[in-house]
């Protein structure tokens, strides 16, 4: 199993881009390639091919749960988890996220200090 | 018959007569002859026996013509008796009749129907004049009269003293005269006013007290005084009005609240109804308000015999449930209550609330009363505020996420140390973020469980492990007011039916109320013991205590014992609503005891989960 460096961040608010993109660069020392929708991380991924795939759920246009149907179509993602963030965390919509191939979910607000070791430990839990 | 037997009669004692004599004058003339033996005394006995013989049969022929004369008499009187029970037997079938006549007539207009009963009675008694009056005190007011065209009017009032129905109630129910002129009355106000000589009337009773009187009279006299079977007649006339009176007002009655029903049902903004189920399965509206057609679009003598064109337009996806909903209600005869579509004819659905009471008829079926009204509005409202609640949810974390993140990364010194007042300003920012989250959480909560959109995933799973995070997770807290949260077990294996997240929002709500509320420098104790089939939590502060006015609301939506707290602890004082809402949905209990100024303890009591639920250890 190689070590975790290629982070995709799929986020429309620039504030969150920002605060994530140092959170995991800063603190976790990791390399974030931030799109600003489902759309440019659908034409970004085969130049960044990410390790781990972060996605925002409440975006305009192409929502999560459908970029990563996208994703799933166009690209073989199964060795690339795919977290989703989102503040909707009740156990069924949880479920729902999971059911659709997603690895886990991080609950926003997160906090930014612990999110590169949660991101991590879930990278370590896919590939066990 | 009777003839012949007279006739017999005397034919035999002239037979008998006649050989008695013959025996006597036989014996007679042999001791005659005996003592003289000559034949002028034979002749003379012989003469004297035909005497006698003659005589014997005048007396027995004026006998029976006597006899047949007194037989001539009864056979007479008899058949006058005969005659006079006839004519009696006649004149009681002939009042049976008029009044059996009178009783069955009816007429929707009662003054009518009581002029046809007077008409009736004033025939049979052949008096052209009757008069139903009502007495109020002195007012004597012609209700309904039948008279000769021009010489009463309805409505017309007197005095009661100047009237004859005063004699009537003075005599106690029923006064007859023949001849007014003849009789006690005839300087009597009510003679010298109206001059009628032959009257017969009776007071009138409704409900038990006086309403009037009904009479009948003429300008004439009578020959005849009034029989015993008369005035039977008017007093059972005077009771038959009375009772169709009570009757008619009862009517009335009814007919005035139906359309004062039928009113206010017409105002209502939904149906009102009642909906019958027969043990066949068929079903109807006997009563349906003008509302079904703002609801179903149809009238309610469509469904009135058959609530077919009704059922048919329930949406579709509803339909089964509406007919579960029906024989539950049906079988249990519990209330019937709910919420359903309708695709109506134009091609509308709407939304509509049902809810009525059911209950069992002698015949079997089932008849419910209740009322639809139309709830699309609330619905769509409904739905508006959860858009509203969902946006703002997102529009509020999204900034919410993005300070917290960026305060989080300037205080975990990401960039280098911080001054050390600009650190505590950042850990100032941190806390109020904190809050600010919670707040929006709390707020997003009630809204689910008042919603019931909260979904549970709950889980066999053991206590302690939970009740141990919850610590750690809260530790913030107990740090932020300096307290220390002491766990304490006595039961570490205990297995409840939990969701894990929503146990833990509860006993955070608990530890930060704890901590918030204690002395800095107290220690909260934790508790986690088994009490019978019950695991028990209890959190134990040395804090402030709940006064006494406040511990019936605790549980309360928004509510905080002194609007100042919320300045100086903080929080939506939605905490502990939302808490016990939680425990009910997990089966659970919470409580409290407490004494003002010495403490507060908080327990939460949790059904164990059944030996059956747990999953298998291999040992």
């Amino acid at each position: 199993m190689n070590e975790l460096k290629r982070i995709m961040h799929v986020e429309d608010d620039p504030s969150i881009q920002q605060v994530a993109k140092i959170a995991l660069e800063a603190v976790g020392g990791f390399s974030v390639h931030t799109c600003g929708s489902g759309k440019q991380a659908l034409t970004d991924y085969p130049s960044v091919t990410p390790q781990l795939i972060l996605l925002d759920v409440m975006m305009p246009g192409m929502d999560g749960p459908t970029t990563l149907q996208q994703l799933q179509t166009q690209y073989d993602l199964t060795k690339v988890p795919v977290v989703f963030m989102t503040a909707k965390v009740q156990s069924n919509e949880v479920a729902s996220y999971k059911a659709l191939g997603a690895a886990d979910v991080v609950a926003k607000p997160f906090d930014p200090m612990t999110l590169s070791n949660q991101i991590r430990q879930i990278w370590l839990d896919f590939h066990q | 018959m009777i003839n012949q037997r007279v006739s017999r009669t005397t034919n035999f004692i002239s037979w008998l007569g006649s050989i008695l004599l013959l025996i006597l004058f036989s014996y007679l003339a042999w001791r005659g002859y005996r003592l003289n033996p000559t034949d002028d005394v034979l002749q003379r006995w012989v003469l004297a026996f035909l005497a006698s013989e003659l005589l014997l049969l005048i007396l027995l022929s004026e006998v029976k013509r006597l006899i047949r004369h007194l037989l001539q008499e009864v056979k007479q009187s008899e058949s006058l008796k005969q005659q006079l029970a006839a004519q009696q037997t006649q004149k009681y079938q002939q009042a049976l009749s008029t009044l059996n006549n009178i009783a069955a007539s009816f007429n929707p207009d009662w003054r009518k129907q009581l002029r046809q009963a007077l008409q009736v009675a004033a025939d049979y008694l052949q008096l052209p004049i009757a008069v139903l009056s009502k007495i109020e005190q002195q007012d004597y007011q012609i209700l309904v009269h039948s008279a000769p065209a021009g010489l009463l009017q309805d409505d017309s009032h007197f005095e009661l003293g100047n009237t004859y129905c005063s004699l009537a109630l003075a005599e106690g129910g029923i006064f007859a005269t023949n001849q007014m002129s003849a009789g006690p009355y005839a300087s009597h106000p009510a003679f010298k006013a109206f001059a009628l000589e032959s009257y017969i009337g009776s007071a009138v009773q409704v409900e038990g007290k006086p309403f009037g009187t009904v009479g009948f009279s003429s300008a004439s006299s009578r020959e005849l005084a009034f029989s015993q079977l008369e005035c039977e007649f008017v007093s059972l006339l005077a009771r038959w009005i009375g009772s169709t009176i009570e009757r008619r007002r009862y009517l009335d009655a009814q007919i005035e609240a139906a359309g004062r029903l039928q009113k206010i049902a017409s105002q209502l903004p939904g149906m009102v109804f009642q909906f019958q189920l027969a043990p066949d399965g068929s079903s109807c509206l006997p009563y349906c308000s003008e509302g079904i057609r703002d609801i179903y679009q149809l009238t309610p003598e469509q469904v009135k015999l058959d609530a077919s064109p009704m059922l048919s337009l329930i949406h579709p996806d509803d339909a089964q449930l509406m007919y579960d909903s029906i024989i539950a209600s049906a079988q249990q005869l519990s209330l019937w209550k709910l919420d359903y579509r309708i695709q109506r004819p134009d091609g509308d659905v709407i939304w509509v609330s049902g809810r009525s009471v059911p209950e069992r008829q002698a015949d079997g079926s089932v008849l419910w009363y209740g009322f639809i009204s139309d709830i699309s509005e609330r619905k769509k409202i409904e739905r508006l505020k959860d858009e509203f609640v969902s946006t703002v949810s997102h529009e509020l974390r999204t900034p919410l996420t993005a300070i917290s993140g960026a305060i989080g990364l300037l205080h975990g010194e990401v960039f280098g140390p911080l001054p050390q007042q600009a650190a505590q300003m950042t850990q100032l920012a941190q806390a109020n973020v904190k809050k600010l989250q919670l707040l929006i959480n709390d707020l997003l909560d009630m809204d689910k469980l008042i919603a019931g959109k909260m979904l549970f995933d709950i889980q066999p799973q053991p206590l302690l492990p939970i009740i141990e995070t919850s610590l750690h997770d809260n530790q913030s807290y107990a740090q932020q007011y300096q307290v220390s949260y002491q766990l304490e077990s006595t039961s570490a294996d205990m297995w409840v039916n939990v969701d894990n997240m929503r146990l833990q929002q509860v006993m955070a709500n608990l530890l930060s109320n704890a901590a918030k509320f204690s002395p800095p420098l107290a220690v909260v104790n934790i508790i986690v013991q088994q009490q019978g089939n019950n695991a028990l939590i209890r959190v134990i502060d040395s804090g402030c205590g709940i006064n006494e006015q406040f511990k019936p609301h605790i549980f309360s939506k928004f509510s905080q014992a002194d609007s100042s707290d919320i300045k100086s602890k903080g929080g939506t004082g939605l905490g502990l609503a939302i808490s016990k809402q939680l425990m009910s949905r997990m089966q659970g209990e919470i409580g409290f005891q407490s004494e003002q100024d010495k403490g507060s303890e908080f327990y939460l009591l949790l059904p164990l989960a059944s030996t059956a639920e747990l999953p298998e250890v291999d040992l």
